[in-house]
């Protein structure tokens, strides 16, 4: 007997190692993929704004850290009433999760979901915002925002993990909350000097280094295979899931870059790479909720309408004077909706194509409309807050000369010395 | 037959193509250009140490245009390039002795537009 005790509790430490180490793996890779958002965005801006743009994505990452540690963590996965818990920091109690891992690596591993959600609207914000406002918005959205909507779809407590919405790694509360966000931020902020004119019709203004943005694009996908896999949270027992998430996210986001591939050269005669990488990454937010539970065919279905959507997102956003330098708000925003709603219909077990009736479909939908219109109104009454208060927006002469050299002083490249 | 070196501000750049179009002398040579005029530039910050020395990014048009057309060319570069503030930029002119089209070997007037 004593024997057998000893054997368990070997066991027990066994485990708890062999998901640590996993969970480590995964976390890190998301990490990671600040780097990706960071340069991706760099190389979708123009130069005089290339160090603006990395030095949000900083903020998202120290600021924001700091907030979910102090604040977020707490408000997610605290003692939930189903809405909201009041915890502060990283709590030992057990979180009801059943989790082989430290509360502390479980810290970590969220905390790159919520920096990776606020990063989202970096984006959408290029060019033309003040970065002490954005520092608030980031301190605002990580201690606060993104941990109520973690709170409702993670919480073992949260309102719609009870009614069993199906979110695996966050296509609506990490991708549909940040786009949404990006989406009334934007609104707020206004369009970049010279994007439109007065007659209504928009200007391009390209990206300044494409080779980057494409880098960006492959760290973001990198990215996603610790996004996506570690979601299990565990290693030991979830062999057979983790195989079937790592394919069903490769499946998705090349069926999106072929999709666009396919769209564009359709649509405009000629390939837009950028829109293939902006496709590739549409598929990987689309499959992010379902990719527990589809089959690998669902998976490409799924990649191929979000590299379409995301074409026709970029192209309607436009069209209403939202100006998204990035194309964050199609890209996360219109296929986190689509990812999470599609999991109702593909699902091999009970969604509406396989059998499954409605009411899966109809929790997708209620839960992901209710993210979309929280991101949307709490965004908005903030960023209106920050306008009306400190100013959100770089002056005029500022945002002609470039953010870089007016706010830093420094240039980044330097073409002479 | 005249050369015209335009040292516009890069937001220009759009403006003064659109312009220049719009009176059908479509053809130019746009250079990125640093340099300093007579305003005071903005100061360099790398690791705590100013830099007042620092150059403006600039862009340099070049047109080359018949004497007729010379005066049109500038004052559409005049209105659509300039803000009436410090640091427009600056337009030169100069005498160009010949052209020549490469593709079809015509000379003079004929081989600029």
């Amino acid at each position: 007997m004593e024997e057998l005790t000893i054997i368990t509790a070997k066991n027990f430490e066994i485990v708890n190692s062999i998901d640590t180490v996993w969970v480590a793996l995964c976390a890190a890779l998301i990490f990671f993929m600040e780097a990706g958002f960071a340069i991706l965005e760099a190389g979708f801006v123009r130069s005089k704004n290339a160090m603006s743009i990395i030095a949000k994505v900083i903020i998202d990452i120290i600021f924001g850290g700091i907030a979910f540690f102090i604040f977020g963590f707490g408000i997610a996965y605290g003692s939930s009433n189903g809405w909201i818990s009041f915890d502060l920091g990283i709590t030992d109690a057990d979180l009801g999760l059943g989790l082989t891992i430290s509360n502390k690596l479980f810290w970590f591993i969220q905390l790159g979901f919520a920096i990776a959600c606020i990063s989202i609207v970096s984006g959408a914000l290029a060019e033309r915002m003040k970065l002490w406002s954005y520092a608030l918005l980031v301190i605002i959205f990580c201690s606060i925002m993104y941990p109520i909507v973690a709170n409702w779809v993670w919480n073992p407590n949260g309102w719609l993990a009870l009614r069993g919405f199906n979110d695996f790694a966050g296509s609506a509360a990490v991708h549909t909350m940040g786009g949404i966000a990006a989406l009334a931020a934007a609104i707020v902020l206004g369009p970049r000097l010279g994007k439109y004119n007065k007659n209504g019709s928009a200007n391009i203004i390209p990206g300044h280094n494409l080779p980057l943005a494409a880098t960006g694009g492959f760290i973001l996908w990198f990215g996603w295979f610790g996004f996506n896999p570690g979601s299990t949270l565990a290693a030991v027992g979830n062999w057979e899931l983790i195989g079937i998430v790592v394919v069903n996210t490769f499946l998705a986001s090349a069926a999106g870059g072929i999709s666009t591939m396919i769209y564009t050269y359709f649509s405009y005669g000629k390939i837009d790479i950028t829109m293939v990488i902006n496709g590739i990454l549409a598929g990987l937010v689309a499959i992010t909720a379902g990719c527990n539970v589809v089959d690998p065919l669902s998976a490409i279905i799924i990649g191929v309408f979000a590299g379409v959507l995301v074409d026709l997102g970029v192209i309607y956003i436009d069209k209403l004077k939202i100006d998204d330098p990035v194309g964050a708000i199609a890209v996360h925003g219109i296929n986190g909706i689509f990812g999470t709603i599609a999991v109702g219909l593909f699902a091999s077990e009970d969604g509406l194509f396989f059998g499954g009736g409605v009411s899966l479909l109809v929790t997708q939908c209620i839960g992901v409309l209710t993210i979309a219109i929280f991101s949307f109104v709490v965004t908005f009454i903030i960023m209106k807050l920050l306008k009306n208060t400190i100013g959100v927006r770089v002056s005029r002469e500022d945002e002609i000369a470039g953010i870089d050299s007016a706010s830093f002083g420094v240039k980044s490249y330097s073409t002479y010395e | 037959m005249k050369k015209i070196e335009a040292i516009i501000r890069p937001s220009k750049l759009r403006d003064v193509q659109e312009g220049l179009r719009s009176i059908d002398i479509p053809c130019l040579t746009v250079i990125s250009a640093s340099g300093s005029g007579l305003q005071k530039s903005y100061t360099k910050i790398y690791r705590g140490t100013k830099d007042s020395l620092a150059l403006q990014n600039r862009i340099m048009i070049i047109c080359v245009v018949s004497d007729e057309n010379l005066e049109r060319c500038v004052d559409i570069i005049l209105d659509c390039g300039s803000n009436g503030e410090v640091g427009d930029g600056k337009i030169f002119i100069y005498n160009v002795e010949d052209a020549i089209r490469m593709s079809t070997r015509v000379r003079g007037d004929n081989a600029i537009h």
